[in-house]
């Protein structure tokens, strides 16, 4: 165990920050239009070099309009350099519908628990303050705290993804008001047996604690990284979706790179084979070995 | 033709590397619009009589204004220099440059010796008229009746060639 105290009250103004930090996001879709754009920029550019490619594929085949195309194997390439072009259409659709898919998902659909996480921050805030007083490092609600946090974010996380629809704001700040009121009570030291009998009444109220209850064991964790691990929590969110992002990021990027090499490597192929069937260009072949 | 015009525009504004048939006066017009458009230096012309079968497009015309108005270079050869009342309206255009500004925009009648160095080097033993803008693209006509050729936007292979046997017999 550490010997600080005193572990949450330095760092009052990093949550001061995870709260602005926090509601601002949820609050302001103009901070949210911004930080979106931030995210999946190499894919972006993907989505790009597919846009251009489709364009030039195009281009490509409005010229073949004068090529004389009367052999059947020239229309059947011709018909595959189409069939190639609605490929990379759709390829192009497809890779910019998961783009939008997977920014919905970090900008909108996670909303909630950025409210939550500034409650949380707050909440952080709030123990500091009690920590001061008592000049003691509040383990119990920490722990409490983090550990509820980090199942109701993931579980939420994975909610956001195969829910169809945002989940409401509401609920966020409702299950953070529950923890928090929870975190806080649940180390609240009850006596052993507390009994309480107001006089002019018949009945009294008679509750046997023990003092292991709700205990979990964290020993093993130091205050040291019970802090640590608090100021991650505040800006969680932000974390969690560029952790996501960037493997959303890679794979998309794997994926639709792959396909696009296989377009590329077929298209150059089709038209080298368009090309050899054309006697117009077999005159400029040989003028360009003459010397 | 708006859907052609904005393929070669799309070619020719990307500089891609495409070898492309073009077929009859309307689309030829708009290649050697797009080649006037995206010359930088200097543009190489051979051909017959720079007749208005293709330079009456209006589109080319006002590109060609626009070139000789400007500080790059026109060299056009000629197989034939028409006779007054048969001068096209853009050769017209080009000899009323060419008087005011006879160091960047001059025309001359071919020699001899080009038509045989093009036959030789073409080994069809053909002569084929052509485009060579600065040293990057060309258009080669390769059927003088139907108006077709082979373009590209993005050659120097075949563009210093061309550029390099028109230069030898012009200058």
């Amino acid at each position: 165990m550490d010997a600080y105290t005193n572990l949450l009250t330095p760092f009052a103004s990093f949550f001061q920050l995870a709260v602005a930090f926090n509601l601002s996001y949820a609050a302001s879709e103009q901070l949210r239009q911004v930080i979106k754009k931030g995210f999946l920029y190499s894919v972006r550019n993907l989505a790009s070099l597919y846009e251009d490619k489709k364009n030039e594929l195009d281009a490509k085949l409005e010229v073949l309009s004068d090529e004389d195309l009367n052999s059947a194997d020239t229309r059947e390439i011709k018909n595959k350099l189409t069939d190639k072009l609605n490929a990379l259409r759709d390829e192009d659709k497809s890779l910019d519908l998961k783009i939008k898919e997977s920014q919905e998902i970090t900008a909108l659909k996670i909303q909630p628990i950025y409210i939550y996480t500034a409650l949380i921050a707050l909440f952080f805030l709030f123990i500091g303050g009690l920590e001061s007083i008592n000049g003691i490092f509040p383990r119990n609600e920490i722990f409490t705290i983090l550990l509820l946090s980090t199942v109701y974010t993931l579980i939420f996380y994975f909610l956001a993804i195969f829910s169809p629809r945002p989940i409401t704001a509401a609920l966020s700040s409702t299950l953070a008001l529950i923890f928090c009121t929870f975190s806080t009570i649940y180390p609240i030291e009850i006596p052993n047996n507390f009994s309480f009998s107001p006089p002019g009444h018949l009945f009294g109220i008679n509750i046997t604690t023990s003092p292991y209850t709700f205990s979990i064991p964290i020993d093993f964790l130091s205050n040291r990284n019970l802090l640590f691990y608090s100021l991650a929590l505040s800006f969680f969110p932000f974390i969690l979706a560029s952790v996501v992002l960037v493997f959303i990021s890679f794979f998309l990027e794997m994926r639709f790179r792959l396909t696009f090499l296989y377009h590329m490597i077929e298209i150059k192929y089709l038209k080298f084979n368009l090309d050899r069937l054309s006697n117009s260009k077999n005159i400029l072949k040989s003028f360009a070995k003459s010397k | 033709m708006d859907s052609y015009r904005n393929a070669v525009k799309y070619l020719s504004e990307n500089l891609i590397e495409n070898e492309f048939s073009n077929k009859g006066p309307e689309h030829a017009a708009i290649v050697l619009e797009h080649m006037l458009k995206k010359t930088e230096n200097e543009i190489r012309f051979f051909s017959g009589s720079f007749n208005q079968n293709v330079t009456k497009d209006t589109y080319f015309m006002k590109e060609l204004d626009k070139f000789l108005s400007s500080d790059k270079k026109f060299f056009l050869f000629l197989e034939n220099i028409p006779t007054t009342s048969n001068i096209s309206p853009a050769l017209a255009k080009v000899m009323e440059y060419s008087v005011k500004y006879p160091d960047r925009i001059i025309y001359k009648k071919i020699p001899e010796a080009f038509i045989n160095e093009l036959k030789s080097r073409f080994q069809s033993g053909n002569v084929y008229h052509f485009t060579v803008s600065d040293s990057s693209s060309y258009r080669i006509e390769v059927d003088k009746m139907n108006y077709k050729a082979v373009c590209n936007f993005n050659d120097s292979n075949i563009a210093l060639k061309l550029k390099e046997i028109f230069d030898n017999h012009f200058f």
